[in-house]
């Protein structure tokens, strides 16, 4: 008797984007964060440090007023998901 | 102005202050909105033209996710505007009674501080280049120095060269006459 089953299963239902689950977008916020605040602490540094005219106030507040914002953004936008 | 950071002696005071033009600036910003819109034009040809293509079969909300995407690319290109406006910001010349402070902010992390005494001075060169620059008025200043190791510092794209040039020359000569006053 010739054993005619297939070696490989029938088929594979494989989803491409089933790995992106909250969690997982949730990490990739969290490393971000991080990321962007060593950033923003390095430029914090220049801007108290060598700043030189009272305008850099506003480059501040107008940087940590967008940062807020668009992480606002995300952070409900992964709460929609 | 907080000139802290400058290390001025007790009688020293920044004249001019000598940065490149906005101009510089607005090409940076041009290019990191450009980026920023990017994707929304993008999603607006495949809502237009395919617009089965964002049937995907996510765990979640499709438009959340692509939201979530979008905000941290936003998130990223402001921190970029941000990096390249102090750069932009933090590269910049002090003219002071006595010396030049030239602060050279290459990257982020490399910045470089030079003063440059009026009487090693030996030759500025303005150089005003293309349409841009004559109509908006900015060029590239060079100035050369005196010593054995002549050196050359220069910063470009920098607003009114001229009238820069003008105080530099002024000042030395100022320097030069009190210091032939007092020998």
């Amino acid at each position: 008797m010739i054993n005619t089953s297939p070696i490989l299963p029938a088929s594979i239902n494989f989803n491409l984007f089933s790995f992106v689950e909250g969690n997982v977008l949730g990490i990739i916020l969290v490393l971000f964060f991080l990321f962007y605040c060593a950033v923003s602490v390095a430029l914090f540094y220049h801007w108290v440090k060598y700043g030189m005219s009272a305008g850099i106030y506003l480059a501040e507040a107008v940087f940590l007023a967008g940062s807020v914002l668009l992480f606002t953004v995300s952070l409900l936008s992964l709460n929609y998901y | 102005m907080l000139y802290h950071a400058l290390n001025l002696e007790k009688d020293e005071h920044v004249i001019q202050e000598v940065r490149k033009h906005w101009i510089v600036f607005v090409g940076q910003g041009f290019v990191t909105g450009f980026l920023g819109l990017f994707p929304v034009f993008l999603k607006g040809i495949v809502d237009v033209f395919m617009p089965g293509i964002l049937d995907v079969p996510v765990p979640g909300n499709v438009n959340a996710l692509l939201l979530f995407l979008y905000s941290i690319w936003l998130l990223f290109l402001w921190l970029w505007f941000f990096i390249d406006w102090t750069k932009y910001y933090l590269d910049v010349w002090y003219v002071t009674e006595k010396r030049i402070i030239i602060v050279n902010q290459k990257k982020i992390f490399d910045r470089e501080v030079s003063n440059l005494r009026f009487d090693k001075i030996q030759d500025i060169t303005l150089d005003v280049h293309g349409f841009l620059s004559t109509l908006l008025n900015f060029g590239t200043i060079r100035v050369q120095t005196a010593s054995e190791d002549s050196k050359s510092f220069q910063i470009s794209a920098v607003r009114y060269p001229e009238k820069i040039r003008k105080v530099i020359f002024s000042q030395q000569n100022k320097n030069s006459h009190n210091y032939t006053s007092s020998a």
